[in-house]
């Protein structure tokens, strides 16, 4: 009887192992986990040798029908209700005037440029852009579509006090109270996608939009199919349509994936970017830093400006992206470097000076290995929560400042907004936000940096600082505007009130040789496009 | 709910992450009704129930009825199917376990249903995935809100169901093959299979009954791992959403709805009783 029951138990454990592994060759020849550093090496190979291969051969397929998967369920495809542009987008369904670059530059998209003269911008609208349905793209229509966004999505209503005027079918006029350099900004982020106002007559399932596909059929909170947008105004559309899949559980995807149902999906998971790695022949793995990157704020009024500073120095980016195995990638501040406000970063990762700076505030190594002052030991709690693997980031800082000398307590939060991010109640706390949205500074100065805003919770803000904000929200001139942006980063850095620990990674498979799924744009979202290929 | 850390605008407007102003917050706040005092929300919610208006959803604004019914539709769905099946694979295996009793065929079947009962959902979900979809090629993994798409689901949450039913059958079942009236009837000469059938199985029905109504009322609350694996739309994946999201008016529908499926299921069941048991009446 023993003997029965532990053969039974043996085959399912392991008919349990090969479900969860995948195929047997992937889970049999997965390597062991590579740095950080290496896979993001790996991948911007990948990346730069796709487009030379691309160019080598012709596109595999053309036409046919791209397969993909989306994780959350959405109700409504309106571009103006919320987030549900970033999906109508990514449909390849609506469209913007100017979109954001693979490298957080702003270029034209259905408009052919824009002129700035202090607060009033002349938008001039490419030639030949209409609708799915064949109607023309006009400046009025634009008009009207930025005044439904203003009233339709809380976040947008400024939009309502610009005073705007389409001087003629191809040209708007756009008055703002005063100049505004972020304008270009905001009519790049999804949320601005154009809809033909007159003619739609559902916008949650079929908006009409400019795209290259328009909507085959929405299911609500379910699968979405679209198809080729024979009027396209940007020339020939790839494929023929695309099916998108509500699909919530990695493992399945994964299964889909490698059962060849799916051609491809962005927002991998690390473990399954490392079973796709094995095989490099069926699938091209593509990894891009977001801006989303998650940070932990230190309390000023709770936490003395050594312990606070020897935190930021003592903890290792490199060795916490290099754990999150392709999830983050390794971030030492608010916007990347490669722009040109993110030029100024926090110090890296140095544990001498960190115990230095403890010293020479009085702190003296206990028994324990934990500094102490005034018989106290230097104990901190940081309170976490476990969205996005928040919890297992915290869980390995806590390594590092243990062996740095700071003991750390974990304190794991259901929600951080309902708990220490209301309360200011804590010491060192986590977070993640979208530092840089639209390829320019101002969301996250005037959302997280300026004083008494709800994500400014570490007690940095002040009325100097709130100075320099509004003059980078009027500054015309970028350079100008770079400069004042790294002045303020700077102050905050030297705060020792935040500390920056890395970006999270968009992971995006595809199946050999297809080509598009924006998986080289840091912004999330761009999806299929007329160039989409299987 | 009202007591729930979180404020719903909040997550409504960072629900991709980006940063927001106080300023925003309050406007979204004012707009969804949050800043009025929680007894006005709760009477002003409690009288659109009473006019069958359960509101609108705080994350996209679209009617909550709607989406609750359709969830509850498919839920309901797997909830028979899975329900049906498992009674019909369960009771005869748990009967013949029985009467077999400490048989090799037991043995194997107490091993079945043993594992069966522990392991847990997702582990079966994605078993059944890869034996049948990766495998077989019987099923796509991409499963289709049909008969074929069905099929996994139920097999799914039935598994553990079959296990639960069968062992407490076979337990029941045994009760009553050692009570007197048993003895006395095979001394009469009464066929096994009238004993069985007409008198064993019947007085074994009461506590059948009563662990299948616990299981329906499991079941009803919604199967939010087979729901995700298998894409099933069901009641459970909305309201895992809707908690997270802070989505009070979803959250508060669906309990509501689900505590009046509750109830009537627990009334079915006691009415139940009265039909197996004549000695129990209505009063």
């Amino acid at each position: 009887m023993k003997k029965l029951m532990a053969m039974f138990l043996a085959a399912t454990m392991a008919a349990s192992l090969a479900a969860c592994g995948g195929s047997s060759t992937a889970t049999t020849t997965a390597a062991p986990a590579a740095p950080a550093e290496t896979q993001a090496a790996a991948a911007g190979e990948t990346e730069a040798a796709a487009p030379a291969a691309a160019e080598a051969a012709a596109p595999a397929t053309a036409g046919g029908i791209f397969h993909s998967v989306e994780a959350f369920p959405y109700a409504s495809l309106d571009p103006h209700k919320d987030y549900q542009s970033w999906h109508t987008q990514f449909y390849g369904i609506s469209e913007t005037l100017f979109k954001i670059t693979d490298d957080l530059s702003i270029e034209p998209w259905l408009a052919e440029g824009m002129e700035v003269a202090d607060n009033v911008a002349t938008i001039t609208l490419k030639d030949g852009v209409c609708f799915s349905n064949g109607n023309p793209l006009t400046a009025d229509m634009v008009k009207r579509n930025l005044e439904r966004l203003g009233t339709e999505c809380s976040r947008y209503a400024y939009m309502l006090d610009w005073t705007m005027e389409a001087t003629d079918d191809k040209t708007l006029v756009i008055t703002t109270e005063k100049a505004y350099p972020a304008l270009i900004n905001d009519l790049a982020t999804a949320e601005t996608g154009i809809v033909d106002l007159d003619s739609t007559t559902d916008f949650d399932k079929d908006p009409i939009c400019t795209g290259p596909f328009k909507v085959k059929e929405f299911i609500p909170e379910g699968d979405v199919t679209v198809e080729r947008n024979e009027n396209y105004w940007g020339g020939p559309v790839n494929l023929d349509g695309a099916v998108f899949y509500k699909m919530g559980d990695e493992e399945s995807k994964l299964l889909a994936m490698q059962n060849g149902e799916i051609d491809g999906y962005v927002d991998i998971a690390a473990s399954s970017a490392e079973i796709y790695g094995t095989d490099p022949d069926s699938y091209d793995l593509y990894t891009v830093p977001t801006q989303r990157r998650v940070y932990a704020y230190l309390n000023s009024a709770q936490l003395p400006d050594s312990v606070r500073e020897a935190i930021v120095l003592a903890v290792d980016r490199d060795q916490v992206a290099a754990y999150m195995n392709g999830l983050i990638s390794p971030a030492t501040g608010a916007y990347s470097p490669d722009t040109p406000y993110g030029k100024v970063q926090q110090p890296m990762w140095d544990v001498a000076k960190a115990k230095e700076v403890l010293e020479a505030d009085g702190y003296t190594m206990g028994a324990s290995g934990i500094y102490e002052k005034d018989g106290k030991p230097l104990n901190i709690i940081l309170s976490c929560y476990a969205k996005r693997s928040v919890d297992t980031v915290a869980l390995l800082m806590q390594e590092q400042l243990k062996a740095a000398g700071i003991g750390i307590e974990l304190k794991v939060e259901e929600d951080p907004d309902g708990t220490y991010m209301s309360t200011h109640d804590y010491q060192m706390a986590m977070y993640v936000s979208i530092t840089d949205k639209t390829g320019d500074p101002m969301n996250f100065l005037e959302g997280t940096v300026k004083s008494g805003v709800y994500m400014e919770v570490a007690g940095f803000g002040n009325a100097e600082t709130d100075a320099m904000i509004e003059e980078v929200r009027y500054e015309t001139d970028p350079a100008k505007r770079a400069e004042i942006t790294n002045e303020i980063m700077q102050k905050l850095y030297d705060s020792h009130d935040m500390l920056f620990i890395g970006t999270y990674n968009k992971n995006s498979v595809l199946k050999a040789g297809a080509k598009g799924l924006g998986v080289t744009n840091p912004m999330g979202f761009y999806g299929i496009d007329a160039n989409t290929s299987l | 709910m009202y007591l729930t850390p979180g404020d719903p605008a909040l997550m409504k407007l960072t629900s991709q992450g980006t940063a927001v102003t106080d300023e925003l917050l309050e406007i979204e706040r004012e707009k969804m009704g949050l800043n009025q005092p929680f007894m006005v929300r709760y009477g002003t919610w409690v009288m659109n129930i009473l006019h069958g208006d359960f509101g609108l959803t705080y994350s996209d604004g679209l009617p909550v009825l709607p989406k609750l019914l359709k969830g509850l539709k498919y839920t309901a769905i797997l909830c028979v199917a899975a329900t049906v099946f498992s009674v019909v694979v369960a009771i005869p295996l748990g009967i013949a376990t029985a009467i077999k009793k400490d048989t090799i065929f037991d043995n194997i079947v107490r091993i079945l249903t043993f594992t069966g009962n522990s392991m847990p959902n997702f582990l079966i979900s994605l078993l059944l995935m890869y034996l049948f979809c990766i495998k077989a090629r019987l099923f796509p993994v991409i499963a289709k809100e049909s008969v074929s798409g069905l099929f996994l689901p139920t097999l799914a949450t039935s598994i553990p169901m079959i296990s639960k039913f069968a062992r407490q059958t076979r337990a029941d079942v045994l009760g009553q093959l050692g009570e007197e009236y048993v003895i006395g009837m095979h001394a009469r000469g009464v066929k096994e299979r009238v004993i069985l059938y007409r008198n064993v199985l019947h007085n074994a029905l009461g506590a059948i009954i009563t662990i299948v109504a616990l299981q329906i009322r499991t079941l009803m609350g919604g199967q939010i791992v087979v729901e995700t694996i298998f894409r099933w739309p069901g009641v459970g994946s909305l309201i895992m959403n809707s908690i997270k999201a802070r989505d009070f008016p979803v959250v508060q529908g669906a309990v509501l709805i689900l505590a009046t499926i509750q109830v009537l299921i627990n009334l079915l069941t006691d009415l139940s009783y009265c039909l197996i048991d004549h000695r129990i009446e209505l009063e």
